[in-house]
């Protein structure tokens, strides 16, 4: 039945269960990252097959969008100025994590090959295939968790470096290895041309992403609005991931170069637009996880694989962990970096399975044994240790950023917003007037405060209205009148109240609504006994709790 | 109708007129106020009656509305009245009880009642109507006359 379903109803059952997993996980302090991925396993091929290998091949245009999307905002994260000041301690890192894994994976994997075979040519050709496929990191499910988590600091810094950075060093890594598998085994292959072509890869997807950031820089000057900007935005992401995948070039590169040219030509004019961005994208991000799920095909893992497997997730954790804190202790990076780095940087996922798809197309032509070839059995490998450290990965790194200290830190003007309310940042001791005060005693308390708005009360206590400086500086020019008129004379009716309850947020969107700089604060007995609140408190406030909070 | 201003000067010539303006030797402020208002109520800018007397009273409550030189100026601001819209009473006799800032009897009083958003309008007439009869000679004439059209000229003049 399942082969009927349309590709609609498929990516409507995978967003909708990958959102209810997700929510199921959050609960129990999962990243959410692990539910669309567990959810992906159920309906997928290792599951109902709900989600079949035909459906996965439809949906393969989604997931270079998807892996776009995310490579731009990875790319939107990376700062020139975090560069400059920690570009050595980066690359130190990305080294030594990326070559540990590759060393300490290329050793397990060749002495299990080994015993396997008996073949040394063949335990080398899996090693250095295996090894390389190990140093790759994964961006998407990486920085999901830094995202829902909203962490800030310099652990989360280099996190999102390194992850970025590390496709490029996978990528060579792999076409050496690629290179050494199939001399060893036999087979003719340059190292020369493999390099050239990595370099060609990386290079051109370079300058792929740099030129769209440019062009796309150029366009947005001349588009002030938001919601447009946006579209141009996605339009021609389209564009990067298209031309990438049909020139062969890296998708996350790519795109990751558009978000960083962007974010570093027009950092205010671009952080609204990956704001936006970041909102939208979030089915695609569920849709992505699930399909890597989805795709995992549990059932024709030979019984040796997991075996392999383990030992391949625990040399790989073990590199990654120590080669981060080798490369940490060499550039003096941060204690945080140093002791928890490496911890953020157990997931694979897109990239380890792309270069295992390629390997086992590459490498079809070596047999392991009589049932399975050299590329066949890195796939299952990789397909199986992917669920390992999928499951596992994305609970590290949270891991790795509570103890760093930096979860909740990454905060914006509109969470302290959300969080705080009125009655937060509010004067308590405002001035009352009373509406049998005579104009000049008014006048007095307008000059004493500074305020531009008084509330007005009554002999019950109650609010009875509002004198403004505006409704104030009519009568101004007539003294005489100050002796006999009253506030109840001048008062005028608050446009709008809120209550001391009310979140800033939405105490905010009255005042834009409404056009008003100031509102009454009043209980909800109608009483003025809690004041005013003027919009430059407001933001005064909110900019002090971010010096306090982010 | 709404009263404009023009110039920023409101014009009282359409704000009375001389049915709204009476003559009474009542001897007690609330007496003179509760007539007035029966006068401005005849208008058909007033929709409430009660209401209006009852808010004049509230007025005079916090605060004597006898601004000094023989002049009260009895006044609201109401939801349910449409524009605003003035009364005058002329009393021969002083009226005792009604306060003034100087002490000084009472004895031309405006009543002047304005819709609850005509903020300015109301100030401005008020304003208009304490310089108006800041002059002795007017206050004088006013009390000499001997006919409604007479006080409405002295106002409008």
């Amino acid at each position: 039945m399942h082969e009927h379903f349309g590709i609609l109803l498929v990516l409507g059952i995978c967003a909708f269960l990958g959102m209810l997993g997700a929510s199921f996980f959050q609960k129990i302090k999962v990243p959410q990252v692990v539910g669309y991925i567990v959810i992906g396993l159920i309906i997928g091929e290792t599951g109902l097959g709900i989600v079949n290998a035909r459906h996965i091949a439809t949906l393969q245009p989604l997931v270079y969008f998807s892996l776009g999307i995310i490579g731009m905002l990875v790319g939107s994260e990376l700062q020139i100025s975090e560069f400059k000041k920690y570009g050595k301690q980066f690359a130190a890192i990305l080294f030594g994590e990326g070559l540990a894994a590759f060393i300490i994976v290329g050793i397990i994997s060749g002495l299990v090959f080994y015993k396997l075979t008996g073949s040394g040519s063949m335990a080398v050709a899996a090693a250095v295939v295996l090894g390389a496929i190990a140093s790759a990191t994964d961006p998407a499910s990486t920085i999901s968790v830094l995202w829902e988590y909203r962490s800030k600091g310099i652990l989360t810094t280099a996190l999102i470096a390194v992850v970025a950075l590390d496709d490029a060093l996978a990528m060579t890594l792999y076409s050496l290895g690629k290179s050494v598998a199939t001399i060893i085994a036999g087979g003719s292959a340059s190292p020369l041309h493999e390099m050239a072509m990595v370099a060609v890869s990386i290079g051109g997807s370079l300058v792929i992403g740099a030129g769209a950031g440019f062009i796309l820089n150029l366009l947005l000057r001349n588009i002030p609005e938001k919601e447009n900007a946006l579209a141009f935005s996605i339009c021609t992401l389209f564009l990067v991931v298209g031309l990438s995948v049909s020139l062969d070039m890296d998708v996350i590169i790519s795109s990751m170069t558009m978000g960083f040219v962007l974010t570093n030509l027009a950092p205010k004019r671009s952080e609204i637009l990956f704001k936006m961005a970041r909102g939208m994208s979030i089915p695609i991000y569920v849709l992505f996880f699930v399909l890597v799920g989805a795709r995992l095909n549990m059932r024709i893992i030979p019984g040796w694989v997991w075996g392999l497997a383990v030992l391949y997730v625990v040399g790989r954790s073990s590199g990654k962990f120590f080669g981060t804190w080798l490369g940490a202790k060499t550039s003096n990076a941060d204690p945080a970096v140093r002791k928890y780095c490496g911890l953020g940087l157990f997931a694979q996922g897109g990239v380890a399975i792309g270069l295992s798809v390629v390997a086992g197309h590459n490498l079809q032509g070596i047999q392991v044994n009589a049932e399975m070839n050299l590329g066949e059995a890195i796939v299952a490998i990789v397909t199986t240790t992917t669920l390992i450290v999928q499951v596992l990965g994305p609970p590290m790194t949270k891991l790795a950023i509570k103890l760093a200290g930096e979860i909740g830190r990454n905060i914006t003007a509109d969470d302290i917003a959300l969080k705080y309310h009125v009655k937060d940042s509010m004067d308590v001791a405002t001035s009352f007037i009373h509406e049998a005060d005579t104009i000049d005693r008014v006048v007095q308390v307008f000059a004493n405060s500074g305020q531009s708005i008084h509330p007005v009360i009554n002999r019950e206590g109650k609010l009875a209205g509002i004198i403004s400086f505006e409704s104030l500086r009519e009568i101004l020019p007539d003294r005489d009148s100050w002796l006999w008129l009253l506030a109840s004379d001048i008062i005028t009716q608050p446009r709008e109240m809120v209550h001391p309850d009310t979140p800033l947020q939405e105490a905010l969107h009255i005042m834009n609504s409404t056009n008003s700089d100031v509102l009454l604060v009043a209980d909800d007995d109608g009483k003025a006994s809690t004041g005013i609140i003027e919009r430059g408190q407001i933001q005064s406030f909110i900019r002090q709790k971010l010096l306090e909070e982010g | 109708m709404d009263t404009e201003l023009v110039g920023g000067v409101i014009s009282i010539a359409n704000i009375l007129s001389p049915s709204r303006i009476i003559f009474c030797d009542d001897h007690t402020k609330e007496d003179v106020l509760r007539n007035l208002a029966d006068v401005l109520s005849k208008d058909s800018r007033i929709h409430n009656p009660q209401e209006l007397f009852t808010a004049i009273m509230h007025r005079e409550e916090l605060m004597s509305t006898g601004i000094g030189l023989g002049i009260g100026v009895p006044h609201v601001r109401l939801a349910s009245v449409d524009d605003i819209v003035m009364a005058v009473a002329v009393s021969r006799q002083p009226i005792s009880d009604y306060e003034s800032l100087d002490g000084e009897p009472v004895q031309i009083v405006c009543m002047i009642a304005a819709n609850a958003e005509q903020h300015t309008k109301h100030i401005k007439l008020l304003s208009a109507i304490s310089k108006l009869l800041k002059d002795k000679n007017r206050r004088d004439k006013i009390l000499a006359a001997s006919s409604p059209q007479e006080v409405y000229k002295i106002f409008t003049g």
